[in-house]
């Protein structure tokens, strides 16, 4: 495995510095198509100019996501020593190949939109704020893979049979899904309208979940192989503990902070709308922040 | 009449691991986890006094180094702290 990390290295570095380039092209091909399509201006020459490649460079970006997805597994799986950088990562690399195919359905319904002759100004931030994504994610691989070649460079690290990365990892993914589903619920819910807040409410949350199912999933995977008794050990399932009862109290007070405001105030009435993955995703962040928490400290 | 004061008193469970690891061949965290079945961070936490074993898993730690358990495992009597919280007196 060691081989295939050295092996994919470099082609995955060099396909990210290639989309590099196509986002970059991408970005300048929206750049001159906006103020046209929000103007109802004729666009038909720059497509004609810049179309097929904007739509080689999206494709060879989809490919690369692929193959950086690819990469960042068997990493997950090699490494067996936590580390955010990488579950910073493997969240990015999730998230941003979901908003790949988000990229494709929002510029067909742009299309779409425009040839109808509709508005389309409330859908050009969210293909910006994902092209921001990609943009990211771009950059955190190409340092990944740069602190790797080191990495691989020094002496194999011991064997382990019990994976204490992937515990930490998932509660490192956990705590960035949290984020994620809060943050995109709050900027939903400040810059759009209660219907569209209705309409987006259910993308929004699959995507923001996704990363950690997958963690999940392959964490059941690693229990399954080891074919261990038990699922934790004993610190883990204290800490685990410890992260419940916090996880119970700090939800309570969270949620009746919101009944109170929505209750009280007609201002807060989205709440009655996102109430549900709102709560799902204020567990997971503090379930998750406070095994770091208490994991950590004993650590250190 | 003479008063008696209980003496405030706190026990903190300390350990020998470390020592142990060293004298059995010097075997890392690492392959100590791995021959006990828990993680390297438990051994790191019990080493460093941050977290205590259940009975079993510091049995199965005496069992694994041929020692009875109270070689490795001790109580170490703390008072009233003065200063920090948690701090030796």
């Amino acid at each position: 495995m060691k081989k295939t990390i050295g092996a994919l290295g470099w082609p995955v570095f060099i396909m990210a510095i290639l989309s590099l380039g196509g986002l970059i092209y991408n970005f300048i091909f929206y750049e001159r198509l906006r103020p046209l399509i929000l103007g109802f201006g004729d666009i038909s020459p720059i497509l004609d100019n810049m179309q097929i490649p904007a739509a080689g460079s999206f494709i060879f970006i989809f490919i690369f996501h692929i193959a950086a997805l690819a990469y960042v597994f068997i990493q997950m799986m090699y490494f067996k020593r936590e580390s955010l950088l990488l579950a910073a990562v493997f969240f990015l690399a999730i998230m941003s190949a979901l908003m790949m195919l988000g990229d494709f359905a929002l510029l067909g319904d742009m299309g779409k939109e425009h040839a109808a002759g509709l508005d389309t100004s409330g859908e050009w931030p969210v293909l910006y704020l994902s092209q921001a994504l990609h943009l990211l994610f771009v950059i955190l691989l190409i340092v990944l893979i740069s602190a790797t070649s080191k990495k691989l460079k020094r002496d194999q690290d011991d064997i382990v049979l019990r994976d204490e990365a992937i515990f930490i990892n998932a509660q490192y993914i956990g705590l960035l899904c949290g984020l994620s589903g809060m943050g995109s619920f709050a900027v939903l819910s400040v810059l759009t309208p209660l219907w569209a807040l209705r309409k987006g409410i259910f993308p929004v949350s699959l995507i923001s979940i996704f990363p950690y199912m997958i963690i999940v999933i392959y964490w059941l995977a690693i229990k399954a192989k080891e074919r261990s008794g038990s699922w934790y050990d004993e610190k883990q399932f204290r800490d685990m503990t410890r992260g419940s009862l916090f996880t119970l109290v700090a939800s309570i007070i969270a949620m009746t902070i919101v009944f109170m405001a929505q209750y009280f105030s007609q201002v807060f009435e989205y709440i009655t709308i996102i109430w549900w993955p709102f709560y799902v995703f204020l567990v997971l962040l503090l379930f998750s922040a406070s095994i770091l928490y208490y994991s950590k400290r004993a650590s250190g | 009449m003479k008063k008696l004061y209980m003496k405030k008193v706190q026990d903190r469970l300390d350990n020998d691991l470390k020592r142990c690891r060293f004298e059995k061949d010097s075997i890392s965290q690492q392959e100590l986890a791995n021959a006990l079945g828990v993680t390297r961070l438990t051994i790191h936490s019990i080493e460093t006094g941050k977290f205590n074993p259940s009975v079993f898993l510091a049995l199965k730690i005496a069992r694994f180094f041929g020692k009875p358990v109270d070689d490795i495992f001790f109580l170490e009597e703390t008072g009233p702290q003065p200063g920090k919280k948690g701090e030796r007196r």
